[in-house]
């Protein structure tokens, strides 16, 4: 696993890069963090990322943001956990993971957690699994494009 | 359902005597005498007590040998290692089978005077003549009366208690019981299929659209005791039915156990709602297991209120077999102090366009803890299915906890998934503009918690949303945060 220790205030961005386990911890108060993993899984692999972050101090804020497109037969697994000790007051803590199907053979899982041990702070999380929009390829298709450009313009989009 | 009477007028002391006060709030905290009970088995959990339960009942010998099996499938298995913690249950230390009358009752008159009362304080006898159109009243191991409207018996509508039930469609029952929630489902639905009795067994025909509700209402009675009611309900082609427990139990210092397995048939075109009030008292294991099958077009809703018990572990299931078959789960829980609430719910998607719906609310304050823990499962041939998973959560007060554990697993591109969750306490905004309006802090918080609940009380029908506001209100009282 691989730690992160965001121990400076101020604004600080986290690009993950690879696939595997980090953990996230804020450990002073005013510091906000950015995370952000973009896949695109190529058929037949797999992507396994959980992320964990964790908030041992108040007055600090977290965004995670995960976005993946599954090609065809690939597999995916996200975790996602959001720990907030104890007398963290207004901490706030968001965590979306969205995955992208483009082909009718792939595996999606995911887990985003919660774990809220105080009550003044706030903590979302959102996790959706879609295709591509029939409408939104019908739109390029009938501006000229090839299926395959359409798909790919999507899915440039989906990842910006 | 009764009226909820705010035994204490005590706001003040709140923190110090906050346990006592809990203690005469609770209002259906009183118990009756059980030296009349008919029989009461002293055995402790083991094949002989099996082989009594069922000898008693006169079951037929397949329900014994299903019974034998499930006890050597309880005991082989060990604790779930998620979850609350359940170390402390100490299954020797239950009654497992108390049965109160001889046979079940068919008028109020002929039920024991002291049952009787019990239930009239509860306000069931009111409620099976203006609201409702069949009653099941169990007493600890077995239901002690019954009644159904006889517009509806004319129809053939079926609605007994499931010992009945099996005595009077044997082959009804061999067809569907344990298909759902087989024994070795879990350690919880083996002890269940082991030693169950009582709960109700209900048919409702083709076409046949019951429109009042039928209501059973669950009551442990003695000390120690468990109670192990199983519910087979089968809702034929085009068919409706709204059923409703209730539960109760009176204020004993000592742990009592509540495991029930509940197996729902939707055909195709049928609906079922299932609703829950949970008000056990505070020292209740509850851990149930329910799940339905939903055929073609039919749809089941799920409607699950979970305020009372120590430990609550139950995730209404769904399992959705026929296209387009619809599946909803409303679920709310309030866990106050020692409570652990560990609710949410599952949705197996398994033919095309399906759909599902998910909302759960949950309340923690004086240091109680809600979970919501769930699971959406698209299969391979659930193409063009839809789910969406709502999870709210509020937290009262910096010693009570809140957690999510949902999880997605998608075999199937063509979907649509979604969950989202939220954590929150009670704003100070929506505090400060209802105390500037003139009401007081505690009438506010009262209000902004009804408010956060209102979504899924509305979906009651009108008597219960009265009961559900007032029993939230009732466990507010004096929580000045």
């Amino acid at each position: 696993m691989k730690i992160i220790d965001i121990d400076q205030p101020g604004e600080h961005e986290v690009m993950l890069e690879k696939a595997g386990d980090y953990l996230v911890r804020l450990l002073v108060k005013q510091a906000h963090v950015k995370i952000t993993g973009r896949w695109q899984v190529n058929p037949r692999s797999q992507l396994d990322v959980s992320v964990i972050v964790q908030h041992m101090v108040g007055e600090n804020s977290a965004t995670v943001s995960l976005k993946a497109v599954a090609q065809y037969r690939s597999k995916i697994k996200i975790s996602g956990k959001i720990i907030i000790e104890s007398g963290c007051s207004e901490a706030k803590s968001f965590f979306s993971a969205r995955v992208l199907a483009v082909s009718k053979t792939v595996q999606a899982e995911l887990h985003p957690e919660l774990e809220i041990n105080h009550n003044d702070v706030q903590c979302s999380h959102a996790t959706s699994i879609s295709s591509i929009d029939d409408k939104q390829l019908f739109y390029l298709l009938s501006r000229g494009l090839s299926r395959q450009a359409a798909r790919q313009l999507i899915i440039s989009g989906y990842l910006a | 359902m009764g009226n909820v009477k705010t035994a204490t007028n005590n706001k003040s002391r709140v923190s110090k005597k906050r346990e006592d006060e809990k203690n005469t709030q609770y209002f259906p905290g009183w118990s009756d005498p059980v030296d009349r009970y008919s029989h009461i088995s002293r055995l402790k959990l083991s094949p002989a007590l099996v082989k009594e339960i069922s000898g008693i009942k006169a079951e037929p010998e397949w329900m014994l040998r299903q019974r034998l099996e499930a006890l050597a499938q309880f005991q082989s298995k060990s604790l779930p290692s998620w979850g609350p913690d359940l170390t402390d249950l100490n299954f020797d230390n239950f009654q497992y089978f108390m049965k109160p009358t001889d046979s079940v009752a068919t008028s109020w008159a002929k039920v024991p005077s002291a049952i009787k009362n019990t239930f009239t304080k509860l306000g069931l006898p009111q409620a099976e003549q203006l609201v409702l159109s069949g009653v099941k009243a169990q007493y600890d191991s077995e239901v002690v009366y019954g009644s159904l409207h006889d517009s509806w018996k004319e129809k053939g509508v079926v609605f007994l208690s499931m010992d009945e039930g099996l005595k009077l469609y044997p082959d009804l029952v061999k067809q569907y019981f344990g298909k759902l929630v087989p024994s070795g489902d879990n350690k919880f639905a083996a002890l269940n299929s082991a030693v169950w009795s009582g709960g109700s067994f209900v048919y409702v025909p083709k076409g046949v659209k019951i429109e009042l509700p039928l209501q059973t209402y669950f009551r442990i009675n003695a000390n120690r005791a468990g109670q192990f009611e199983r519910t087979l309900i089968i809702v034929d082609e085009g068919a409706s039915v709204h059923y409703v427990e209730g539960c109760t139990a009176p204020v004993f210092s000592q742990s009592s156990l509540h495991s029930a397995v509940i197996e729902v048939f939707v055909k195709k075109g049928g609906r079922c709602q299932y609703t829950t009030v949970q008000n056990w008292y505070k020292n209740v294991y509850n851990l149930v297991t329910k799940r339905a099958w939903v055929e073609a077009e039919g749809v089941m809703i799920w409607t699950d209120f979970n305020l009372g018990s120590k430990v609550t572990v139950k995730y209404p299931s769904l399992v959705l077999a026929g296209k387009g078959a619809k599946g909803e789960t409303l679920s709310m829980a309030l866990a106050g102090s020692g409570q652990r609430q560990d609710t949410g719910s599952k949705a197996i998607h398994l033919a095309p366009h399906t759909s599902s719906t998910i909302v759960s609310k949950s309340i923690s304050k004086d240091g109680g803890r809600t979970s919501y823990r769930g699971l959406v499962n698209v299969g391979p041939k659930a193409h063009h299915s839809q789910n969406s998973v709502v999870c709210d959560a509020l937290i009262l007060d910096e010693h009570s906890q809140s957690d999510t554990y949902p999880t997605q697993k998608i075999f199937q591109a063509q979907v649509n998934v979604q969950h989202e969750a939220t954590v929150s306490k009670v704003g100070e905004e929506q505090l400060f503009y209802l105390i500037s309006r003139g009401i007081s802090e505690q009438d506010a918080r009262k209000m902004i918690v009804n408010g956060f609940v209102s979504e899924l009380v509305r979906t009651l029908p009108l008597e219960y949303a009265v009961e559900m506001n007032r029993l939230i209100e009732c466990e507010m009282e004096g929580n000045v945060g």
